[in-house]
């Protein structure tokens, strides 16, 4: 972490350059949390590619004592998700929908049903309940951290998950052998 | 398998997003060319993305006093055409 905040200190003092350290960094996280709110969109790497850039151009505005880089970064990627979504562009993007389909999992018809009704109750949670949801079971960040991203109480962010969790559970209980 | 085996198994490909090749090098390559030649065109157009409270609430207080003043406006007239 006081590397990443030196690096943080050099790109605010103009060095470019270290900015890369910073991309390549989350770059991986950031792919999976707009690909998982955006699974439909054909704009998910522009939209990582966008939050970076919203990141480095105000980069000056950071600051490490109010939260963690990577609380700025996902609330950046986040807010452009919602924005994307309010204009309805969301259309099919078939490589994510294949990845998430998987390779190395079973193939049998069960397996991939219950996957597709997982992909499709995830895709229709309401935005709020997605975020949490995606940050907190698939990213596996910290309630705290997943508070600030979002601007709410650490109680909020419980009740959210929960709610998400009841409705991917009632999925899977339809599964239930 | 199991339903919570599944389950943790449907979680993992949920991560398994893949990271374009060269992702990193065309941001850099974006962050480098802005920092030679200024704000380009793109700028603006992602800058309206970027919610920065500051920005936010400085666009909702100019909102807000000009609704209000609108309605001030409309009662005065309407009080204005009510009386003799």
């Amino acid at each position: 972490m006081d590397f990443e905040i030196k690096v943080i200190k050099r790109v605010q003092a103009g060095d470019n350059q270290a900015f890369a350290y910073l991309v390549k960094r989350y770059e991986r996280p950031l792919f999976v949390f707009a690909g998982n709110l955006l699974r439909r969109s054909h704009r998910v790497e522009d939209l990582v590619q966008e939050t970076f850039l919203a990141a480095f151009e105000h980069i000056r505005r950071y600051d490490s004592r109010r939260g963690r880089f990577s609380s700025w970064l996902y609330r950046i990627a986040r807010n452009k998700c919602l924005n994307e979504i309010k204009k309805k562009r969301e259309q099919l993007n078939p490589d994510i929908a294949e990845s998430a389909a998987g390779t190395d999992v079973e193939r049998d018809v069960l397996h991939r049903e219950m996957f597709r009704r997982l992909d499709e109750t995830l895709d229709q949670l309401p935005f709020e309940q997605r975020v949490v949801f995606v940050l907190a079971e698939i990213q596996g960040l910290p309630y705290g951290e997943i508070g600030r991203i979002e601007g709410i109480p650490m109680g909020t962010v419980k009740s959210r998950l929960s709610r998400a969790r009841k409705k991917i559970m009632r999925i899977l209980g339809d599964f239930e052998v | 398998m199991k339903t919570e085996d599944s389950y943790q198994c449907w979680k993992a490909e949920r991560c398994k997003i893949p990271v374009p090749d060269g992702f990193a090098e065309r941001v850099m390559a974006v962050v480098q060319g802005r920092s030679l030649g200024g704000k380009s065109g793109i700028h603006k157009e992602w800058r309206d993305d970027l919610w920065l409270p500051g920005r936010r609430s400085a666009r909702a207080a100019l909102l807000g006093g000009l609704v209000t003043l609108g309605l001030f406006r409309f009662v005065f007239i309407a009080a204005k055409l009510a009386l003799p």
